[in-house]
C-alpha cells in the first residue's frame, strides 16, 4: 500500500507540476501582455 | 443568406457524426457498459470528452462577443481550473475508482447515508435537468433570429437528433460523438480565425492588429484588482473560479461520467490534465477570435446595433426616428475613428502616433456610449426586443463576410457545440435518476438486460424534458438568467459536502445534512439581499460561501458534539 502510495505520487505530482506550472507560465505572459499592449 | 453548399456541409457534418455514433455503440449489454462505456476509453477520448460537455454552444457564440465588448478579461475565469484538474485527480478520482461508483452521490452514501446522497443527486437533477433545455434553446434562438428558421422545429430537431444516439450508444455514443464534434468545433474556429485575418488590411500585420486591438482596451487579459463588484478579475479566478470548477467537474455527474468512463484510473488521470493544460489556451484562442473580429470592424463599418431583426422591429415602431439619429451618429464617430486608425496605422512617428492612438481611444469610447444609448433606447421603449447583442456580434459576422461553405461549416460547429453538451447532460440525468433513485430504491433485482432498458428509456424521458424546457423557455422572462444562476446557487453547497467527505473524517451524517441546508439557507439569502440590491456580489462568490459555510458549520457542529467513530475517509490509492 505504502509503496503503491508512493510510487503513484512521485511520478504523478510530477505531471501535476507541469499542469500547475502552464498555469503560472500562462498567467505571467498574460500579464505582460497586458501590460505591453494597452 | 443560406446556400444549398452551407445546407450539405451543416447536414452532412451533423448527420454523419450522430449516424457513426448511433451505428458504432448500439451493443451495450449490460449497465456497465451503457453508463460507464464499458470503461474502454483512453485518455484523450475523455479529455475531449470533458470538454465537448464544457463548451456548449453559447460559449462559441458569446465568447467572441465578449472579447468584442470588452476585451479578453473572461479568459482569467478559466485560472481555477488546472488546479481543480489536480485537486480532482488526485483526491477525488481515486475514491471513485476505489468504490466502483457509476455516480458521485453513490459514494455520499457510502461515506455518510442515504439521505445525503439523495440530498446531493436532488440538487444536480433540478439544476442540470432545466439547464439541458437551455443548452438546447440558447444557440437556437440566435440562430432563429438571424437567419429565421422555426425556432419550435429547431429545438425538436437538435433534441431528437441527441435523443437517438444518446438513447442507442449511452455514455459510448456520447463520448465517440463528442470527439468528432470537438474536432468540427477546433477546426471550424482554426479556419475562421485565418479567414479573418486574410480579410484585415493587407498592410497590417497580425502584431499590429494585436498592437491596435491592446490600444482600444481589448488585450486586457490580466485584472489585479481586488474589486469583488468586479467579475473577472485574477483574483476571482484564482478562487471563484476554482471553487467553481472543482464543483463542477468533481461532483457534477455530466462530468464525472465522462472520465469515470476511462480504461484505468491512469487514463481517467491524464484526461483531467489534458483538461488542465489544454482549456486556458483553448479559451484564449475563442477571444482572440473575437478580438481579430473587432479589429476587423474597425475597418469596416460594423451594425450600430447586432440583432438586425431586432432593429427591423424598432425601425416599425414610432421611435424610428429616435433610433436612426443615433445610428447616424455612430457612423459620423466611425468614419471618424476609422481614418484617425489607418492614419494611426500609417505613422512612424511617435509622438504622432501617441496623439492618433488618443483620439482614436476618445472616438472607441464615444462609440460604446451610443451603442449603449441605443440599448437603453430599445429597453425603455421596445421592450420584446433583446438588447444584450454581443450574442448575435460572431454570426453576425460569419453571414456577412465568411464565404459559403464555411458558413455551413461554423453553423455546424455551434450545432455540434450544442449536442455534445446536451448529450453529457442527458446521459448524467439517466444515470443519476437510473442509479441514485431507481435502482437504489427499488426492493426487487433487475437483470442486466432490464437495467439497460430502463436506463434508455430514462434517457428517452430526459430528453422529451429538456425538449420541452426549450420549448417553454420563450415563454418565461429570463429563463436563461436563472439558470445560470442556478448552478452557482446550489455548487457551493454540494462541493461542501463533498469535501466534507473526502478530507473531514469527524464529519458524520447528521453533521453534514444539517451544515448543507444551512450552506444553502446562506447562498440563498445573498442571492435575495443580490436581487434586492442590499449588496453586490458577483455570482462566482456563490459557490466559496456556499462551500466555506457548510465545511465551518459542520466542523462547528461536530467539534460541538465531541469525539465519535471515525468514519472512512480519503487515502491515497
Amino acid at each position: 500500500m505504502n509503496k503503491n502510495k508512493e510510487s503513484i505520487f512521485s511520478s504523478w505530482s510530477q505531471v501535476y507540476a507541469l499542469v500547475i506550472g502552464a498555469l503560472f507560465l500562462e498567467i505571467v505572459i498574460f500579464y505582460f501582455i497586458t501590460l505591453f499592449l494597452k | 443568406m443560406i446556400t444549398l453548399l452551407d445546407w450539405l456541409v451543416l447536414l452532412g457534418t451533423l448527420f454523419a457524426i450522430v449516424g457513426y455514433g448511433t451505428w458504432k455503440t448500439s451493443h451495450s449489454k449490460d449497465i456497465s457498459g451503457y453508463l460507464k462505456g464499458g470503461n474502454e476509453m483512453k485518455w484523450y477520448t475523455v479529455g475531449l470528452s470533458i470538454m465537448a460537455t464544457q463548451a456548449s454552444a453559447i460559449t462559441f457564440l458569446s465568447t467572441p462577443g465578449q472579447a468584442y465588448e470588452s476585451g479578453m478579461g473572461f479568459v482569467q475565469f478559466y485560472f481555477g481550473l488546472p488546479i481543480a484538474m489536480v485537486i480532482i485527480s488526485a483526491f477525488f478520482l481515486p475514491m471513485y475508482y476505489r468504490l466502483k461508483v457509476f455516480t458521485a452521490y453513490e459514494y455520499l452514501e457510502n461515506r455518510f447515508d442515504l439521505r445525503v446522497r439523495l440530498f446531493t443527486a436532488f440538487l444536480f437533477l433540478v439544476s442540470r435537468g432545466l439547464a439541458a433545455g437551455i443548452t438546447i434553446y440558447a444557440p437556437a434562438i440566435i440562430l432563429s433570429t438571424l437567419l429565421g428558421w422555426n425556432l419550435e422545429y429547431m429545438n425538436i430537431l437538435v433534441g431528437l437528433l441527441v435523443i437517438i444516439y444518446t438513447v442507442s450508444g449511452g455514455t459510448r455514443a456520447v463520448s465517440l460523438t463528442q470527439k468528432y464534434q470537438m474536432a468540427v468545433i477546433m477546426g471550424g474556429m482554426i479556419i475562421a480565425f485565418f479567414l479573418i485575418i486574410d480579410q484585415l488590411p493587407p498592410e497590417l500585420g497580425f502584431g499590429n492588429a494585436l498592437e491596435l486591438a491592446g490600444s482600444l482596451g481589448r488585450m486586457n487579459l490580466i485584472d489585479t484588482n481586488y474589486d469583488l463588484e468586479n467579475r473577472y478579475t485574477l483574483l476571482s479566478g484564482l478562487t471563484g473560479g476554482l471553487f467553481l470548477a472543482l464543483s463542477y467537474f468533481g461532483t457534477d455527474q455530466s462530468q464525472v461520467q465522462r472520465y469515470l468512463g476511462g480504461q484505468s484510473l491512469k487514463e481517467s488521470r491524464l484526461g483531467l490534465m489534458f483538461n488542465g493544460i489544454f482549456k486556458v489556451p483553448m479559451q484564449f484562442f475563442i477571444l482572440l477570435v473575437g478580438v481579430m473580429v473587432f479589429v476587423f470592424f474597425q475597418f469596416n463599418r460594423p451594425p450600430a446595433f447586432f440583432n438586425g431583426p431586432g432593429r427591423d422591429k424598432v425601425l416599425e415602431t414610432q421611435h424610428a426616428l429616435e433610433y436612426l439619429d443615433l445610428e447616424d451618429d455612430f457612423n459620423r464617430n466611425f468614419e471618424a475613428k476609422r481614418m484617425t486608425i489607418v492614419e494611426y496605422t500609417k505613422s512612424d512617428d511617435l509622438r504622432v502616433r501617441a496623439a492618433l492612438k488618443e483620439k482614436a481611444q476618445s472616438l472607441q469610447r464615444r462609440q460604446e456610449e451610443i451603442r449603449s444609448d441605443i440599448r437603453t433606447l430599445i429597453d425603455d421603449k421596445v421592450p420584446n426586443v433583446e438588447t444584450k447583442d454581443s450574442d448575435y456580434i460572431f454570426l453576425t459576422f460569419v453571414l456577412q463576410y465568411l464565404p459559403h461553405g464555411i458558413i455551413g461549416l461554423l453553423l455546424a460547429v455551434i450545432l455540434s457545440a450544442s449536442m455534445s453538451s446536451t448529450a453529457g447532460e442527458l446521459n448524467a440525468l439517466a444515470s443519476t435518476t437510473m442509479v441514485d433513485f431507481y435502482r437504489r430504491l427499488n426492493g426487487k433485482s433487475l437483470t442486466d438486460k432490464q437495467e439497460v432498458v430502463a436506463s434508455k428509456w430514462l434517457t428517452f424521458l430526459w430528453g422529451v424534458m429538456s425538449i420541452g424546457v426549450a420549448l417553454s423557455a420563450s415563454l418565461v422572462d429570463n429563463l436563461i438568467q436563472l439558470v445560470n444562476i442556478l448552478g452557482s446557487l446550489f455548487y457551493g453547497t454540494i462541493l461542501g459536502i463533498f469535501l466534507l467527505a473526502f478530507f473531514f473524517k469527524k464529519v458524520g451524517a447528521r453533521e453534514a445534512l444539517v451544515a448543507g441546508v444551512i450552506g444553502e439557507t446562506a447562498v440563498l439569502v445573498c442571492h435575495l439581499l443580490n436581487v434586492y440590491e442590499v449588496i453586490n456580489l458577483g455570482f462566482l462568490w456563490y459557490n466559496l460561501i456556499g462551500c466555506g459555510t457548510v465545511v465551518l458549520i459542520a466542523l462547528l457542529i461536530a467539534s460541538m458534539r465531541g469525539p465519535t467513530k471515525e468514519s472512512p475517509v480519503l487515502t491515497s490509492s
